[in-house]
């Protein structure tokens, strides 16, 4: 009942990250074999194809890589792995040509045939690259073509079910998959594998994520072993729409209507923003933004269906329909008009900045392992900028894979033991066989509504404690699901999955949120309302320990800038 | 100023095709009255369905905001993108198939691996010229031939609506389909490809726009609102038009003076 395949690079994920991987392995020898994974349809999953406003690039003779490390830092409240920080902004500008001249993005150009950069919020220069509002759809297909052309296989509708790993733990060679379509597993052994699955805070209610990201990449790593850091890092994106009642609810308005001007108004008509960050406005960074609308619903002063107002109006309408066209359809669609309304919205979780712990070549603690991308931690800090995060999947995609490509060569393959096969497989059958009386959708929703009302935008002590025990009392739950049906394309059985990963990752960012005693950037902790850099100016790594996850802290190098 | 009531509540009647080709000789239906929010969407009613009573529906979607193109089915005989189009904008009863002329993997799930391949045939992912600094971006002002010629229609988000609605791909599966000759397109105009007369020739054959009888199906059904047969007539006028401009020695955009990014 099980296939086995044997491949050098195996690759989980085929957002910007992964495919990104899988070329550069593929161009820099391809006499190695890739094989990727992707949990729904090669181009069409993930967030990179929902990337909205663009790409952070440093192109002007004006602006500045320093200026650009500075932003993100600065953003990320200089809890960033500066190395790797740095790294992004160094290696984009030769990946966005990659982009443009190699892969075939065909990126907006100003009148006078220059690429066009536009303002994004929480930056010192207009330097976002993008294709009108819906950037990620022509990154995303161009990506794809080339991927086609390189006639890389791809396993569509299989997600990675556990990793394999060497008798002593220490390294990684395979892993356990599903074809989700079959209900089959899949052996892979492998000399390498990258973890490129996009993490995702989909444990919260509301959330702009792409369905697939269901922390799948981050909860077998922490299996593995893996070290993970800066867990309690949760992006909440201020503008997400609110649909009461429909999955849009909580997908995202884009950057770009703040970098271009937009107002932010609660629901007594006040530009609140005045009140939190009175020099940036709107303009300021996201999680200044998330907690200013967050805090104005929270004491009332939302509309009635819990939401603040985004306003573009005054940028007139004709502005509007050209360069947010996406958006504006977004919001007709519910039957609001951008360009002449003000539009309800909320913060939603948007980000993981913390994850697995990486290099800037993508190594990990465990050899054989590799991560890029929205699975790895340390280049966004406490908080990411928009724009930074494209940029991060296909510039930390791009290293990883030549670095791959690289380290494989000559590596044996090592035999899997059958035995972690077969518990990788029974432990999953289990979850398809369970007839008890939870409804696996219902126990998601109520996972949503304990991490936003406890491990959410404004954070204490004592919810978060609380948070710790109703998520074990969740994980009991999740014991009992009912699930009915067979093994193929079984979308109930595939929620039990995503949830056991969902519960392991929303247990270590509340752990890691208890941890954290000051408030920095995403975290906010209303008992510790202080940026503390005498005393917090570290990150917070995890590991597995026997059962349970073990912390500790390391400080941060501040070896290129200093707050 | 925006929709400030609370949402009434919908009950439509929605009826979902169920089939496993496995164990199944026939699709069949099976019909349900569920509650969703006003705005909901169609997404929305088998979201719906998937945590009431059917908890197995076998249906593909990943991004739920028109992007990622993967949740597009039949709704009461017409393509929809079914996360992008209200419940209300159909009605009370709403019937949904999985897209017509691909294989159906189970219930409402299609096989895209048809309408990739045919795309693959069209020579699809770019191919840089030789003599462009991969260094700089290609200077296009708007003021300038190169950049009027571009496809400037909406970002195709290869949905497959259009491939379902084709009804010349129901009658010749070997054609190539309207998605794939559009992009061919985009690509043919693109002043920074290489391989633009070649690729030109490849989809200007007989299973390519010439097969199109310029029904526009293609546009009625696109989500985005692109028009294929746009672009296929484009196709075709340039293939028309190519034999004359290779005498001339047009075929290819001079290089531009400035070229600094």
């Amino acid at each position: 009942m099980s296939d086995t395949l044997t491949t050098d690079i195996l690759i989980l994920g085929t957002g910007g990250a992964g495919l990104m991987a899988a070329l550069h392995a593929h161009w820099r020898d391809p006499a190695q074999k890739i094989l990727l994974v992707s949990k729904g349809m090669l181009g069409k999953s993930g967030c990179t194809r929902m990337v909205q406003g663009g790409y952070n690039v440093v192109l002007n003779e004006n602006d500045s890589l320093q200026a650009h490390f500075e932003d993100t830092v600065r953003g990320g409240s200089f809890l960033n792995d500066q190395d790797l920080a740095w790294t992004l902004v160094e290696d984009a500008p030769r990946i966005v040509r990659e982009l443009e001249n190699k892969i075939g993005c065909l990126f907006d150009r100003a009148p006078d045939g220059r690429v066009h950069q536009k303002a994004f919020a929480g930056q010192t220069f207009d330097r976002t690259v993008h294709v009108g509002d819906l950037t990620g759809i022509e990154i995303m297909s161009r990506l794809r073509d080339q991927v086609f052309a390189a006639s890389i296989p791809c396993l569509e509708y299989t997600r990675g079910i556990e990793l394999l790993t060497s008798r002593d733990g220490t390294r990684v060679i395979g892993a356990v998959l599903l074809d989700i379509q079959t209900g089959e597993f899949i052996t892979v052994k492998s000399k390498a594998v990258i973890l490129a699955t996009g993490a995702g805070p989909l444990m919260y209610q509301r959330s702009a994520c792409a369905q697939e990201k269901a922390s799948d990449g981050v909860a077998m790593a922490f299996r593995a072993g893996a070290h993970l850091m800066d867990m309690e890092m949760v992006q909440f994106h201020p503008t997400g729409l609110v649909v009461p009642g429909s999955r849009l609810n909580g997908a995202l308005l884009e950057e770009g209507l703040r970098g271009a001007g937009a107002h932010l108004f609660n629901g007594k008509g006040e530009r609140y923003m005045t009140r939190y960050d009175p020099d940036k406005m709107e303009r300021s960074t996201r999680d200044r933004v998330s907690r200013a609308g967050y805090l104005e619903i929270l004491s009332g002063r939302g509309t009635e269906n819990e939401a603040v107002l985004i306003d573009v109006t005054h940028l007139g309408a004709e502005f509007v329909e050209r360069n947010f066209t996406g958006m504006r359809d977004r919001c007709l669609r519910i039957g609001s008009d951008l360009a002449r309304e003000r539009v309800e919205v909320a913060p939603t979780a948007h980000f993981n900045m913390g994850g697995i712990r990486i290099n800037r070549d993508g190594f990990t603690n465990l050899e054989g392992l590799f991560a890029a991308g929205e699975d790895a931690s340390g280049v966004h800090g406490a908080n990411r900028l928009g724009g930074n995060g494209v940029a991060e999947s296909t510039v930390y995609g791009a290293r990883v894979g030549e670095c791959v490509a690289g380290w494989v060569r000559d590596r044996p393959h090592d035999e899997p033991a059958t035995d972690q096969v077969l518990a990788a497989q029974s432990a999953a059958d289990r979850l398809l066989a369970r007839r008890g009386e939870e409804n696996p959708f219902i126990v998601r929703d109520d996972l949503g509504k304990t991490m936003w009302r406890k491990v959410g935008i404004v954070r204490d002590g004592p919810k978060l404690a609380e948070a710790v025990s109703d998520l074990r009392i969740l994980r009991d739950r999740a014991e009992r699901l009912g699930i009915s049906g067979g093994r193929r394309f079984n979308l109930s059985w595939q929620q039990a999955l995503d949830l056991a990963n969902l519960l392991t990752a929303a247990d270590l960012i509340a752990r890691s949120a208890l941890t954290r005693e000051d408030s920095r950037g995403a975290h906010f902790r209303s008992d510790f309302e202080q940026t503390d850099n005498a005393k917090w100016l570290c990150n917070i790594y995890v590991a597995r320990d026997g059962d349970g996850p073990k912390h500790w802290t390391i400080p941060v190098k501040l070896d290129k800038l200093r707050p | 100023m925006a929709v400030l009531i609370s949402e009434r509540v919908l009950k439509p009647t929605v009826s979902v095709q169920r089939f496993d080709p496995q164990t199944d000789t026939k699709p069949r239906f099976e019909s349900h009255a569920v509650e969703v929010a006003e705005r909901a969407s169609i997404l929305d009613a088998l979201f719906a369905l998937q945590r009431g009573p059917i908890p197995d529906l076998a249906f593909r979607f990943s991004c739920r905001v028109g992007m990622c193109g993967s949740c597009a089915m039949v709704v009461n005989g017409r393509e929809q993108l079914t996360c992008s189009t209200l419940v209300k904008s159909i009605g009370p009863t709403l019937k949904i198939e999985p897209l017509r002329n691909l294989p159906v993997v189970r219930d409402l799930a299609v096989d895209l691996a048809p309408f990739f391949a045919a795309y693959q045939k069209t020579l699809p992912h770019f191919t840089p010229r030789a003599d462009l600094d991969p260094k700089e971006f290609y200077r296009l002002p708007h003021d300038r031939p190169e950049w009027k010629a571009l496809n400037h229609q909406p970002q195709c988000i290869d949905c497959a609506a259009c491939y379902s609605g084709c009804t010349l791909v129901t009658l010749r599966p070997r054609y190539t389909g309207p998605m794939a000759l559009h992009r061919a397109l985009s690509l043919i105009v693109d002043p920074r490809d290489s391989r633009r007369e070649e690729r030109l020739q490849l989809v200007s054959q007989e299973d390519g726009a010439l097969r199109c009888h310029t029904l526009g199906n293609c546009h009625d059904v696109c989500p985005r609102g692109i028009s294929p047969t746009q672009s296929i007539e484009r196709i075709k006028r340039m293939a028309i038009l190519a034999p004359f401009r290779r005498w001339f020695g047009r075929s290819r955009p001079s290089k531009p003076a400035a070229n600094a990014a």
